[in-house]
């Protein structure tokens, strides 16, 4: 049991230390992932340095389009903010997040976002994903 | 009224205390997604030390059926402002918590109110952009993450969240 613990102590903690990838040499990185139902892609976005543009988040029927500056806090958390369309109208996009490199060129994403439109319309929440940085 | 009495005191106390340690203190409106659909102005303010800071923020609505108060109380570890677009970025991550009244009946004779007393809490974050050192706008989010556990029941990974769009004065 000890030993299992160990293991698992071992590996969350290497997992809490890993630096992304995104950043450190490479300047294009594409990030996908799920949002609101598992298996339905939630965001989808083409990344260059320090912005990310595409499909940001999406809430039912709701997507919002837009492009991000990614502003790094630490070497795995960063955070987000925006111009975006939501659904028709035009907004801002806000977001925070925790990316770490865990296989060659795969960071692992976990973000929480919400963008909202000058007529307060809003979508959002949590997204799990990869960021492939080329 | 009473708790709107209170949170005006609560704002001019934010207003008083920056006079004794450096700070930044912001005020600001905007609208909030807790009236989703419909812009209603909210009062917010915000304090930054220089590691830590905090925030205060309340919206109403109100009808002859229904009215509701929304208060929001966030704590964040603020990081170092980064130079943006001619002006700084200001970012915090922590987190907050959202306490809902509301108070609603069936028809407007009715004289039998129903009250419903609720609270997020979980996961807060803001960024905003700050020109001249006095002007900025940006968004506030809380994430509830009582809001998850009720929502993985039925299977999805929804946090309920709160987004908020302010532009005001920082001094």
């Amino acid at each position: 049991m000890s030993k299992l613990i160990l293991v698992i102590v071992f590996f969350s903690s290497s997992i809490a230390f890993a630096e992304r990838n995104r950043g450190q040499d490479e300047l294009f990185h594409i990030n996908f992932g799920a949002e609101h139902e598992p298996g339905v892609l939630g965001t989808f976005r083409v990344g260059f340095t320090n912005f990310e543009m595409g499909m940001l988040n999406r809430s039912l029927n709701d997507w919002t389009f837009g492009i991000a500056y990614v502003l790094d806090l630490t070497p795995s958390l960063y955070t987000m903010i925006g111009l975006a369309a939501v659904g028709d109208d035009p907004g801002l996009f806000s977001a925070v997040g925790w990316e770490i490199g865990f296989w060659k060129f795969f960071d692992f994403r976990i973000e929480f976002n919400g963008s909202a439109s000058y007529k307060n319309f809003s979508s959002g929440g949590m997204i799990i994903g990869l960021n492939v940085v080329l | 009224y009473d708790s709107m009495v209170r949170f005006l005191f609560a704002i001019i106390f934010l207003l008083v205390v920056p006079l004794t340690v450096k700070a930044s203190v912001y005020l600001a409106t905007g609208s909030s997604s807790v009236t989703r659909g419909r812009v209603v102005p909210i009062l917010y303010g915000g304090y930054d030390f220089e590691n830590f800071g905090f925030s205060a923020s309340s919206t109403g609505v109100k009808t002859d059926l229904y009215y509701s108060n929304y208060y929001e109380l966030n704590g964040y570890w603020v990081y170092k402002p980064t130079d943006f677009l001619g002006g700084e970025l200001r970012s915090g991550v922590g987190i907050g918590l959202q306490y809902t009244h509301e108070v609603f009946r069936e028809s407007v004779g009715d004289t039998d109110y129903k009250i419903e007393d609720s609270y997020q809490y979980g996961l807060a974050f803001k960024i905003f952009q700050v020109y001249w050192e006095s002007f900025f706008f940006g968004m506030e989010n809380l994430f509830g993450f009582n809001g998850v556990w009720g929502q993985l029941s039925r299977v999805t990974i929804v946090p309920a969240h709160t987004t908020k769009v302010i532009v005001g004065f920082t001094f």
